[in-house]
């Protein structure tokens, strides 16, 4: 089983990749978040109190409707996304106007992309809407001021085609917007305009709800702007630093749609591969005798896998090490060690390897 | 004297890149990351008769376990110092952030060392083996 | 017979291998080129000395683990020149200098990748008349052998210019879309520049700034540093002199000269070639600009032959396309 985490549209991509590979995906949503239903999908609301194991073979403790049941769990895919921050103004978003119709409208309208974390796709969602409500209504003006232009690659050509019918793109950072005035101050040329919009649409700022609770419930680490933290370069793409925890979604990285949906299908295959190839790592283990409990291996442990047990002793969590060998070599008092580099192997090797050389 | 011997000491990553880079006089040691690395390893090898040593890691934030290679960069700063003081170049200690892509940067280094161990000579250990 | 063909030794096509061979599934890649690696083999890496995220050495570890694995077969030199067959049962004809000889396999992963854009082919910036103007993969390659001169007179250079977007929204050669990946990549390798000569003083031509990732004001606070300049210009073209001139509108409309020892053009990527015949060979579809459509099973295509992307998201679009592979071969049981 495949455990996929979040109620948005890259959980919904990954757990149908995940079924066509022939797995059984377990969506969990919070019991507070909206989710769209997926028929082949068991879908539970609860949340995670712990996720132990190693990859192949997790164990995810879930409490649904104050019942704490458990699961077995071959790998997992952390897919949440970021959601439109709920905005104390009463203006007109761009994913409003994806509900609602909005194409009947006419006379001047401006849209304003210059929110400070947009979503990736908010300029090309910008820019297709535009171009449905000129063609809905040909005699609208349509103003879209944005610092920049930003429609990647193929969208390129969406932005063309805007221009050609007629939609006005202006470049501008110094916009001042009152009482159904808008005074917008080209930046390249400086020139100022004035425009009375009959309606304005803004773009939303985004934010990741909840990531800390799931971080927590992974172990795996956060970002200072509140994203999960991608696996480094060379765990390879959508990985966390933790073995058999995938990550895709926008609640980790910047995506357009088409992006979102390669993640989430690599993701997938990824969650689907680890599900069948166990891990063993070597794990450090802990000399209780010679333990001073000084906590410098339960600090700088980006696992989190030290910790002190009820002895008062530190103990390493077999599941979480990775065998990085940091704490043997950091323990002060020596109690750390490592089948296969312990201190006398690694002196050995260095004998070996030099022994050879001077031959 | 051109009887030179330098140890890599690098991380299982960058075995293959150190060793195709298929540098003479060289020894590899590789170990599973970097953060296994401690001061008696590099002593060790200085010991043994190495003239000098070079640790490859990966580049900062690249390390698959995260901090291995700032761990190697305090422990050689740390053996710097002591090799200072018992009379041993520090010269002779190095450390590169290496890129598997980017092999010259060892090179370089290698030959930068080759060039202080010939001007320095075989360093001057009680008891070095070799 | 193997399972899986994979056409490409790229990014894509290296993940796709390795993806298939953790599940235990024989493939087969196929390059032209001597070396199997593709477009991302010759670019350095950009740490500054904090590692960028430049994805650059992922597909060398990626080659270290396809190489180690027992599943992949790799034939190098060897061009794919017909396909036939259905989902299930494909024939690829490879012709290599020892001659033709065919391949059958279950189902086929195209990553041809894409090339980039020949800087000759835009007259204006003199690529093929003048030496110090460089393409960024020639800086690249200057980069990766650790040595940046001025081509013409082998000096270190004081002042390097970039120029985003060649290749790339311009319809007139052909390149109509936006490349997606050089904003982001052109300001790493300048930071890179900057870190191995810090005396430099660099001048960035750019229309917009869509960098990939929320790096919205990289640039912007980039261009406050010392020695850098953020100009938003396309410059009309470059005069040949003692050192390269860069003819440029500002944003004030003045017209201005500046003389600069290196030019770097940050190349767009350009649709695969004959990519319409190996498509329609294998019942795939491709846009009319020839980047392949994702549709149908059996034959998957991934990586920047579906259209220009980074070296993550080739990646993972092979990650993807060895699941969809496998996927259809259990099927097949």
């Amino acid at each position: 089983m495949i455990l996929i985490v979040g109620g948005g549209k890259s959980s919904e991509i990954a757990a149908e990749e995940v079924i066509r590979q022939g797995a059984v995906p377990l969506r969990l949503v919070l019991p507070e978040e909206t989710f769209s239903f997926l028929p082949d999908v068991e879908t539970v609301k609860g949340r995670l109190l712990s996720f132990t194991g190693v990859q192949g073979n997790f164990q995810a403790e879930i409490e649904i409707d104050r019942e704490v049941k458990k699961f077995n769990v071959g790998a997992a895919v952390i897919a949440v996304d970021e959601t439109p921050k709920v905005s104390d103004t009463d203006c007109i978003t761009l994913s409003s106007i994806l509900e609602n119709n909005y194409l009947k409208c006419s006379g001047t309208i401006v849209i304003l992309l210059d929110a400070k974390k947009p979503s990736r796709a908010s300029h090309i969602v910008a820019v297709e809407k535009a171009i449905e409500i000129k063609d809905n209504n040909p005699d609208c003006r349509i103003y879209i001021i944005t610092p920049e232009v930003r429609t990647f690659g193929l969208d390129e050509l969406e932005y063309c085609k805007a221009q050609k019918k007629g939609i006005i793109f202006i470049r501008a950072e110094d916009i001042k917007h009152s009482s159904g005035k808008m005074k917008v101050t080209d930046s390249p040329s400086g020139k100022v305009l004035d425009i009375t919009p009959d309606l304005v649409i803004t773009d939303e700022e985004q934010e990741v709800k909840n990531a800390a609770l799931w971080a927590k419930a992974f172990s795996i680490n956060l970002y200072e702007d509140g994203h999960f933290r991608l696996g480094n370069v060379s765990r390879g793409p959508v990985t966390s630093m933790r073995n058999g925890v995938f990550l895709c979604g926008t609640a980790s990285r910047a995506l357009l749609p088409r992006e979102m949906d390669t993640s989430a299908r690599a993701a997938a295959t990824r969650a689907v591969t680890a599900s069948q190839t166990p891990l063993m790592l070597n794990s450090a283990e802990v000399d209780e005798e010679k333990c001073a409990s000084c906590m410098t291996c339960v600090r700088v442990c980006l696992f989190h896998a030290p910790s002190i047990n009820e002895k008062g002793k530190s103990e390493i969590c077999r599941d979480l090490c990775q065998s990085c060998g940091l704490c043997v070599n950091l323990c002060p008092a020596s109690a750390i060690s490592f089948k296969g580099v312990s201190r006398i192997e690694l002196r050995n090797a260095v004998d070996d390897v030099l022994r050879c050389l001077h031959e | 004297m051109n009887d030179c011997s330098i140890l890599i000491i690098c991380c299982e990553k960058m075995k293959e890149t150190v060793e195709r880079a298929s540098l003479e006089n060289s020894a590899v040691l590789a170990l599973p990351c970097l953060g296994r690395i401690d001061e008696a390893v590099i002593l060790r090898a200085f010991r043994k008769g190495a003239d000098a040593v070079i640790v490859a890691g990966c580049v900062e934030g690249n390390c698959k376990y995260n901090s291995g290679n700032y761990q190697a960069r305090r422990c050689v700063n740390e053996v710097r110092d002591i090799l200072e003081e018992i009379g041993i170049s520090g010269e002779r200690l190095e450390i590169l952030n290496l890129s598997p892509n980017q092999a010259v940067d060892l090179v370089n280094l290698f030959e930068n060392m080759k060039e202080v161990v010939l001007r320095l000579g075989h360093p001057d250990i009680l008891g070095a083996e070799r | 017979m193997y399972e899986v063909g994979i056409i490409g030794g790229g990014a894509a096509g290296l993940a796709a291998a390795l993806e298939l061979s953790r599940r235990r599934v024989s493939s087969v890649v196929i390059d032209s080129d001597k070396h199997i690696g593709g477009l991302s083999r010759d670019l350095c890496c950009k740490a500054n000395p904090v590692c960028q995220r430049c994805d650059a050495c992922s597909p060398v570890d990626i080659r270290r683990e396809v190489r180690k694995s027992p599943f992949v077969t790799l034939i190098s030199s060897s061009d794919v020149i017909d396909a036939s067959g259905g989902p299930g049962a494909y024939t690829l004809s490879l012709q290599s200098s020892s001659g033709i000889s065919e391949i059958e396999v279950k189902s086929v992963i195209v990553a041809i990748g894409s090339p980039t854009f020949d800087a000759a082919r835009d007259a204006r910036y003199r690529y093929s008349d003048c030496a110090d103007v460089l393409t960024s993969r020639d800086l690249e390659t200057m980069m990766i052998s650790g040595n940046i001169s001025v081509p013409s007179t082998g000096k270190t250079p004081q002042s390097l210019a970039v120029i985003q977007c060649v290749g790339s929204r311009d319809a007139k050669h052909g390149a109509p879309y936006c490349s997606k990946v050089c904003c982001k990549y052109s300001l790493k390798l300048v930071k890179r520049v900057r870190k191995e000569l810090p005396e430099i003083e660099v001048t960035f031509f750019y229309r917009d700034w869509r960098p990939s990732d929320r790096e919205y004001d990289k640039l912007a606070e980039y261009g406050k540093e010392k020695g850098v300049h953020v100009v938003r210009s396309r410059p009309a073209e470059v005069i040949i002199g003692s050192r390269p001139l860069v003819r440029y509108a500002t944003v004030e409309d003045e017209v201005r000269e500046d003389p600069f020892d290196i030019v770097v053009l940050a190349v767009g990527l350009q649709p695969p070639q004959n990519s319409q015949k190996l498509a329609s060979s294998l019942g795939m579809e491709c846009n009319q600009y020839g980047f392949f459509i994702k549709k149908g099973e059996g034959a998957y295509a991934a990586g920047c032959c579906t259209g220009p992307k980074d070296i993550r998201e080739s990646v993972e679009e092979g990650i993807a396309a060895a699941g969809k592979a496998a996927a259809f071969l259990e099927g097949l049981q």
